[in-house]
């Protein structure tokens, strides 16, 4: 991208932005009367990439509805006249539309209307014979039917087919056609050197993410911050996921054997929700991420914390919790930086208080789901790989206090 | 009224000797007597009426497993069937509709009324046809059998991989799932041959290239693209098989294989396989168009060729399934650009579906209604179309509710809707029997406001960030309100689908009337024999001499020797099944062609060929020697001169 487009780009986007907002808050208010607020939106935008695709969206959205309506008006046409005939067939008993009837067709026995026929005639040169006509061979009618008049069936089927058929969808189409070009290149994963990078690897059923800059691994909460260009570089470890925040891009898939590109920027501080986006086994439907966008300087100090070892436990119980987490297992698949627990299979606990949820993003961090995922993960999360463990109460309490301490 | 005479009268004899003769060759068409003459039945009506009766039971059972999933969904944090199940029941639900309902269904349609329209006896090879319905069945059941086993499959009916190699997916899930649909698969390319080699060879004489029914050049159409698009889902599936079996690495990216390789290989299959499911369904919905608004198709030069670019152009959209893997922008913008493309021979047909019925002299008959309602869903369908092959906005909406709002209707429209119609409209020459139009409008109602209330809030969903293949979803994320209303949706659309049935089935008890001939003035010759149609089809030869042979007043049937070329089809001779071929393009009889009858071989082909299946998916050596055996066995019993 060239300085000049750099420039400009924003502004276009910030334009876009408004412009889908007002529709947005349309939508919303629409759908507010059916009881919905929508928490993930792709049209409640906070990054220009999300932004410039909502952008998209409402000009695809007003083209079809325009599109569908004049195709929905053409259909009732011809069902109207056949209500109004059949109507009029049961008032006057002869099947024939009444003299007042004003959608008189060619096909009347009195003749077209008088207006039309002069005119359709004299236009017939240019729109009627597009360059040959649709068919010539005469109208096959079933031996009971009325007969339309010829040249007047010729007429609309020339219309029908060939301005509805193929001339207006192509000028659309190929209107639609540049915009979804431009609106690619806008939002297209192009990497560069200056950007912050962040590999966000897919596991079933949750997300790892490794900062190689600051030398922090956390795991289902990403924390970005705003207004910087971020690289997600997206890799998996078992089978395909698909990476996706509704509010500030569109998804790309993990795919095992390569590594896929993610560039976005976010634009306001928050914590924003994602599914994975697909099918990825048994629990993929609870398999949810948060970016978590800060203003820089926020990041920084997160940053600097998470690169830290693990806080020592601070009470007696919390050391006796640590001894907990090696004697159950915990620390053959969880690592924590600092305490010598180095697993690598389950995700990295060093500063698990900080997180706000647990088990990917579908419950939230606190003493009771904490006791739930050790003690029957499959409760929480059917399909976790995690064993169930068998704590007593005595052993149970010291190795929550323990985790619970770990920020 | 007409002053046109109509010479295209019934097929009835005016002699003693016609009339001894038409039973004579009644007798020769029959079943042979007994259950293994009904098994070993092989006519064309019979086959197409088993694969008909199959497939609608089949999409009763998936229309059931959707309920219970949109059940699941009604409220957030719901648990009446729980992950495992629900995986299953999406997989199964997609499998069933995808080739266990429509494809079987459009094909017995096909295999049906396609001989009939054409002025055909039977398929050209009716024992490989009744091979393609065993196998056919024998694929579904053992793809429902896994159910039984505890094993249904439930990776989705993409079955992507990795999460369908051996490692991930240890269970014998997977493997019923492959070995199924390569049966299946195995059944649509032998239908489709036939349908290919009778629309170019088994024509009557006088129906050139240009007088073919819609219906027909849809048919040929759909069976040409299942020729060129199933066989690489079975290289596919067998490659997968392998994989799990014995340990190949063709998708492994740890063995040097890709998984992206089994995305392109199943989408190269998929994508033309929602245009065959389209294209049938299409040719179903033209026929009732032209006879509800009784007069030609308007445009049917640019709506046959339109099936036919629909037809090439399906080939190259399969990438945009696929914008999200990581394929770079130039490559997908292609697809894009493909994509759009198809929009042009749809939108000509959808046009010419309004000019046909433009002067408003429709009658609105049960089937005119489903052609009515799949307009008004499938070009919606279209147009969300379109937008999904965006790549930025697909980006944002591919694998979520949008796609699966946008797919349901281009599917129910542009596939289920054209058949509900089908049935009301073929129903007296496939049986004989006639549904009520009272309940029958009752069903398209509740059919019509069920689908649009089940399936449009999903476009919102989508948007919303509501993934596809979830069995749960939170409270709180705005979606409460959306999948309780579809919930109910498909409810009424449930109750549409039970009237439906209902209406099917009163139809045909004992003291309901019977249909006539030609209840609806239909315009292509099937109306001109009886209802249903005799096993024979027509004694005499059906000379066409138009598109709407039943409306041009100069089609008529040959009374043997009236026509230089005219052979004495319409008396048995030599006690063999006769049909008369014709030249490819404009239909001038050829020679006169003996058919096979009743044979048990087809299916003791398919059995053995399951012996070989079971073998396989329990890794069973004994089994598979026995299997391959007797297949080779029956193949070579079935091709033995004399041997019936």
């Amino acid at each position: 991208m060239n300085v000049e487009e750099a420039h400009v780009l924003p502004q276009r986007i910030r334009a876009g932005r408004r412009r889908g907002g007002s529709h947005a808050a349309l939508l919303v208010s629409a759908l507010l009367v059916a009881g919905c607020d929508p928490r993930d939106s792709m049209l409640d935008t906070v990054a220009p990439q999300a932004g410039d695709i909502a952008a998209l969206w409402w000009f695809i959205f007003w083209l079809g509805l325009v599109v569908y309506v004049v195709v929905m008006a053409l259909l009732a046409v011809p069902l109207w006249r056949s209500v109004r005939r059949r109507r009029a067939a049961r008032a006057g008993g002869d099947g024939r539309p009444s003299p007042d009837d004003g959608a008189r067709g060619p096909d009347d026995p009195a003749g077209p209307t008088p207006a039309t026929a002069p005119r359709h005639q004299r236009r017939a040169g240019v729109l009627a014979s597009p360059p040959a006509a649709i068919e010539d061979e005469p109208l096959a009618m079933a031996p009971d039917a009325e007969r339309p008049d010829d040249d007047a069936d010729r007429r609309v089927r020339s219309r029908l087919v060939w301005w509805g058929g193929i001339i207006l969808p192509a000028i659309i189409l190929f209107t639609l056609l540049v915009a979804a070009n431009l609106t690619s290149r806008s939002v297209a994963h192009v990497p560069e050197d200056e950007d912050l990078v962040i590999d966000v690897i897919g596991h079933m059923f949750w997300w790892e993410a490794h900062y190689p800059d600051f030398d922090v691994v956390t795991a289902n909460e990403i924390h970005v911050p705003t207004d910087t260009r971020i690289h997600l570089r997206l890799h998996t470890e078992d089978v395909i996921h698909s990476f996706w925040i509704p509010r500030v891009h569109g998804k790309i898939d993990m795919i095992p054997g390569q590594v896929n590109d993610m560039v976005f920027e976010v634009e306001e501080p928050g914590r924003y929700r994602g599914h994975c986006a697909e099918y990825c086994g048994i629990a993929h439907a609870q398999m949810v991420k948060f970016l978590v966008a800060q203003e820089p300087d926020e990041f920084e100090a997160w940053a600097q914390q998470q690169a830290a070892p693990a806080a020592e436990p601070e009470t007696e119980q919390a050391l006796e919790g640590q001894r907990m987490f090696f004697q159950y297992g915990c620390a053959d698949c969880h690592t924590v930086t600092g305490h010598e627990a180095v697993g690598g299979v389950g995700p990295d606990l060093t500063h698990l208080a900080t997180r706000e949820s647990l088990a990917a993003g579908i419950a939230p961090n606190d003493r009771e789901h904490l006791t739930e995922l050790i003690l029957d993960p499959w409760g929480l999360k059917a399909g976790n790989p995690m064993p169930p463990t068998q704590i007593p109460d005595e052993d149970l309490e010291p190795l929550l206090d323990y985790l619970e301490g770990l920020e | 009224m007409s002053d046109q005479p109509q010479t295209f009268q019934g097929d009835q004899p005016h002699s003693p000797q016609g009339v001894a003769d038409r039973e004579a060759l009644d007798q020769l068409w029959d079943q042979q007597p007994g259950f293994t003459g009904w098994l070993g039945q092989c006519n064309h009506k019979a086959v197409g009426r088993r694969y008909i009766f199959t497939a609608f039971v089949f999409m009763l059972v998936g229309g059931a497993m959707a309920m219970l999933m949109r059940t699941q969904l009604a409220v957030p944090d719901n648990d009446f069937v729980g992950a495992e199940t629900f995986n299953q029941l999406f997989t199964m639900h997609g499998s069933i509709m995808m080739f266990l309902f429509v494809v079987p269904m459009l094909k017995g349609f096909l295999i049906y009324f396609m001989p009939l329209m054409l002025g055909a006896r039977d398929m050209p090879m009716p024992r490989l046809n009744a091979f393609g319905y065993w196998a056919f069945l024998g694929g579904g059941l053992f793809l429902l059998s896994s159910f039984l086993f505890g094993a249904a499959p439930d990776s989705g009916w993409f079955a992507y991989v990795p999460l369908t190699r051996q490692e991930f997916n240890p269970g014998l899930n997977l493997d019923f799932w492959l070995l199924g649909v390569v049966m299946i698969e195995i059944s649509g390319i032998v239908g489709a041959i036939e349908v290919v080699v009778l629309f170019f060879r088994f024509r009557a004489p006088g129906m050139t290239i240009s007088r073919v029914p819609i219906f027909a050049w849809s048919g040929m159409v759909a069976s040409a693209m299942i020729l060129f698009a199933f066989p690489p889902l079975v290289i596919g599936t067998l490659l997968l098989e392998l994989d799990r079996k014995i340990g190949t690495a063709f998708y492994d990216a740890a063995g040097g294989g890709d998984p992206l390789l089994w995305q392109h290989l199943f989408w190269w299959f998929g994508h033309p396989e929602v245009y065959i499911q389209l294209i049938p369904a299409l040719g179903i919905a033209a026929a009732i168009t032209s006879v509800a608004c009784r007069r030609r198709m308007a445009a049917r030069t640019p709506v046959i060729a339109s099936v036919v670019a629909i037809g090439i152009l399906s080939f190259g959209l399969w990438v945009h399934h696929m914008y999200a893997v990581g394929i770079e922008l130039l490559s997908t913008s292609l697809f894009t650009a493909a994509s759009f493309m198809i929009a042009i021979p749809s939108g000509v047909i959808v046009m010419a579906f309004i000019a046909t019925m433009w002067w408003g002299r429709i009658r609105f008959d049960s089937s005119m209604l489903y052609v009515i309602g799949f307009i008004v869903i499938f070009v919606l369908g279209g147009i969300t179309g379109v937008m999904v092959a965006i790549v930025p906005f697909d980006w944002q909406v591919h694998d979520t509710y949008f796609i699966v709002a946008h797919m349901h209707y281009v599917m129910v429209g542009g596939s289920l809707f054209p058949i509900l119609g089908g049935f009301h409209h073929f129903l007296p020459k496939l049986t004989g029997a006639m549904m009520t139009e009272g309940l029958g409008k009752w069903a398209f109602a509740l059919n019509f406001i069920g689908f649009n209330l089940a399936f449009f809030p999903q476009h919102i969903l989508g948007m919303f960030g509501m993934t596809r293949r979830i069995w749960t979803y939170e409270e709180g994320l705005g979606w409460e309100g959306l999948n309780l209303a579809s919930t109910a949706g498909s409810y009424i659309m449930g109750i549409g689908i039970l009237l439906f049935t209902i209406n099917l089935l009163l139809a045909h008890r004992r003291s309901a009337p019977r249909a006539p001939a030609d209840p609806w003035g239909g315009d292509t010759i099937e109306w001109a024999t009886d209802s249903p149609a005799p096993n024979f089809n027509y004694q005499y030869v059906p000379v066409v001499e138009s598109p709407e042979p039943m409306w041009d007043g100069r089609s008529r049937f040959a009374e043997a020797g009236t026509e230089g070329w005219a052979e004495r089809l319409d008396q048995p001779r030599r006690g063999v099944r006769e049909n008369i071929a014709t030249t490819g393009l404009d239909a001038e009889p050829d020679h006169v062609i003996a058919l096979p009858g009743h044979s048990l071989w087809p299916l003791f082909l398919t059995i053995a060929i399951m012996v070989f299946l079971v073998g396989v998916l329990l890794d069973a050596v004994g089994l598979i020697g026995i299997g391959l055996v007797a297949c080779v066995g029956c193949a070579a019993a079935w091709l033995w001169p004399g041997v019936e």
